[in-house]
């Protein structure tokens, strides 16, 4: 219990000290004014006592009588207050004490004819015993100075116990019981007894109010909270558990949370490492080039984008594909975030490459057809390698048809197909490119090689055929035409015309000389 | 001797007195009938009195005045009214005042209070009687055998 720990303690020593230092001041004061008060007191008694002798002195004086005047002064003399006295007239000389004296000056009163007003008949010389006066003075002083620090004493004693039970106790105990109430709860402090108007008493009041609005508070934040918490509960079940993956992605492209679908996803495709999933996921789809500029546009205008990316695969070749929806918004403190969904569409690629792959091949002779060609062409052309094109026509086919039937007609055709693929190489290529025609894609750029490849081609598939249900036999052979790209053409179609057009040539001397069966494109050299 | 002596005496006294009795010659014709004045016998050496003579001689500090003439005083019985009011003029105290005086110093045995006489004309009577008497009388009653010493108008 130190000084400043107790609020009593401190009251306390302040009154004591203040009171103490006041009752000082006041002594000081009241010791000097009593003195000097006692001091003049006993001056006012020796002038009374005068007075009450002055008549017989008088008349003492007046007789000239000296046993009179004799009993003047041991009437004065009784008073202890005075230490000397002297009756001196023209014909009296009466002296007591006197010779006690040195140097004091007497008070002097006249003694006045007690017939005559104004005739003065004698002196009296009163000599005060300072001595006595001044320590009857002090003595009264001193009385009058303790019964001050008594009273003072009191008083102190008094403030202190009301101040400790009137305000110290009052107070320790609303604070011990504050200190006591768990915040939050419903408890309340008691008002202390006979402060219910006090100012305490609103101490406690207000703070009851406050108590019991923190209690609201409290409540109503815990309400909030466990529905908070319920809706992230709800909110991370829908994200945890969504079939498709999803990640939230900073302004940075870092991955910021990920779902269970994503995690697997990784998993399947090889990429565990956080870290390694690039900007905007880079490193596990393969993002087109063109998509920077599309990210940039969606966040300037707010908008979801939409693109069909494939999923790098570093486990096997399976082919993954993947809807990637990005959503970009802003958080509410302004931070950018991008939300990305990819939805696994790589049944639906593959329902669809098969599709794409029936419409480019031909049913029947099972290579590509003029679609599937022209496609694959183009593509070569934009690759920019050197190719050569052959268009090779049937000669004989026709009357195959005409004669043995459609079917004697679509063996023909299967077979010649099959033949030409057995002999091609694998770079290069067949294309049925409608009725008896077929284009021969051949890696190659120069005659000799064209040359080389249709010796060998021609070799198989010019032949007879046999069908079971004739004697008679079918010759097949071939006229064809080559155009190199891009030595002749730089185009699809200029290419084809020129082959088309040295084919033409081929087919003028088919009869005539039908070992002529090849003709280049003209500018060829 | 002594009879001779106080003769020279008396007659230098009366000398002096009339020389001064010039100055404070008291007119009689002035005095008014209810004043109160001391008188003596027309025969006395006494011729005028000052105030403290009269006060001494009465109070019983003296029997003579302050040129050395004796002079006896008389006074009226106690309750007398013409007592007090003298009494009162001379020393300014009432009567009660006075005899507590006397009463008070009686025991001294060193004063002696003016003798008493019952009425006006036993004081007539007893002026004649004893030389230098002096007696305070009502203006009224003043007679050719008495001479005014003091009156107390006389300023």
């Amino acid at each position: 219990l130190t000084i400043n720990s107790s609020l009593a303690l401190r009251l306390a020593l302040f009154i004591t000290i203040t009171s103490f230092g006041i009752a000082y001041i006041a002594s000081e004061a009241f010791y000097r004014q009593t003195f000097a008060a006692e001091i003049e007191q006993s001056e006012n008694e020796i002038k009374t006592l005068f007075e009450t002798v002055s008549p017989t002195a008088s008349i003492a004086a007046f007789i000239e009588d000296a046993e009179l005047a004799k009993e003047v002064l041991n009437g004065l003399s009784t008073s202890k207050k005075i230490k000397a006295v002297a009756f001196t007239s023209d014909k009296i000389k009466e002296f007591q004490n006197v010779h006690l004296v040195k140097n004091e000056t007497p008070r002097i009163f006249i003694i006045k004819n007690p017939f005559i007003q104004g005739d003065k008949l004698a002196e009296l010389h009163v000599y005060p015993n300072l001595a006595f006066i001044e320590e009857q003075a002090a003595i009264i002083s001193r009385r009058v100075t303790f019964a001050l620090y008594i009273l003072i004493f009191v008083v102190t004693v008094t403030s202190i116990v009301i101040g400790y039970y009137l305000i110290t106790r009052p107070l320790k105990k609303v604070g011990r019981s504050l200190h006591e109430v768990m915040p939050g709860s419903e408890q309340q402090i008691n008002t202390p007894k006979y402060h219910s108007k006090t100012e305490i008493g609103t101490l406690v009041n207000d703070t009851n109010i406050l108590l019991n609005r923190m209690y609201h508070q409290f409540r109503e934040e815990r309400r909030l909270r466990n529905e908070i918490e319920k809706l992230e509960q709800q909110f991370r079940l829908l994200f945890e558990n969504a079939t498709s993956p999803i990640v939230l992605i900073d302004f940075h492209g870092n991955v910021q949370l990920k779902n269970k679908a994503f995690r697997v996803l990784t998993e399947q495709v090889g990429i565990s490492n956080k870290n390694r999933l690039g900007y905007l996921l880079g490193n596990l789809v393969e993002l087109p080039k063109t998509m920077d500029m599309a990210v940039h546009e969606a966040i300037k205008h707010n908008e979801i984008l939409t693109s069909e990316v494939k999923v790098k695969n570093f486990k096997d070749n399976t082919e993954r594909w993947v809807q990637f929806i990005l959503s970009p918004f802003a958080s509410e403190s302004e931070e950018v975030y991008f939300h990305i969904t990819l939805n696994d569409i790589s049944r639906r690629k593959k329902e669809i490459s098969s599709l794409a792959k029936e419409a480019d091949y031909d049913s029947l002779t099972k290579v590509l057809n003029r679609n599937g060609g022209e496609k694959l062409l183009r593509e070569m052309i934009q690759q920019q390698k050197p190719f050569a094109v052959v268009l090779i026509d049937l000669n004989g086919f026709k009357p195959i048809n005409d004669t043995f039937g459609h079917d004697a007609g679509d063996v023909v055709l299967v077979k010649t197909a099959e033949l030409i693929s057995g002999v091609i190489r694998e770079q290069d290529q067949v294309i049925r490119w409608g009725g008896d025609e077929f284009i021969i894609i051949l890696n190659v750029n120069n005659r000799g090689a064209i040359e080389r490849a249709m010796k060998k081609i021609v070799k198989k598939v010019v032949r007879d055929y046999q069908f079971s249900n004739n004697q008679k036999k079918a010759h097949i052979a071939i006229s064809a035409g080559a155009a190199v790209f891009p030595h002749n053409a730089v185009d699809l179609h200029g290419l084809i015309r020129l082959a088309d057009e040295a084919m033409y040539e081929s087919k003028r001397l088919k009869d005539i000389a039908p070992e002529k069966y090849l003709h280049f494109a003209q500018e060829l050299t | 001797m002594t009879k001779l002596m106080l003769l020279i005496i008396l007659g230098l006294n009366s000398s002096l007195i009339m020389a001064k009795a010039d100055l404070s010659q008291i007119d009689i014709s002035e005095i008014k009938p209810q004043e109160i004045v001391v008188v003596t016998h027309i025969d006395s050496s006494l011729e005028t009195m000052h105030h403290k003579d009269v006060v001494n001689i009465y109070m019983g500090k003296f029997s003579a005045t302050s040129s050395g003439i004796q002079a006896r005083a008389l006074d009226l019985e106690s309750n007398d009214v013409v007592k007090a009011r003298f009494y009162k003029q001379l020393t300014g105290l009432s009567l009660a005042r006075v005899n507590a005086y006397w009463s008070r110093i009686k025991f001294t045995g060193r004063v002696r209070a003016p003798a008493t006489a019952n009425n006006i004309e036993q004081i007539k009577k007893r002026l004649v009687e004893i030389e230098n008497a002096i007696a305070y009388v009502p203006a009224t009653e003043v007679t050719q055998n008495m001479k005014v010493v003091y009156r107390f108008d006389n300023k």
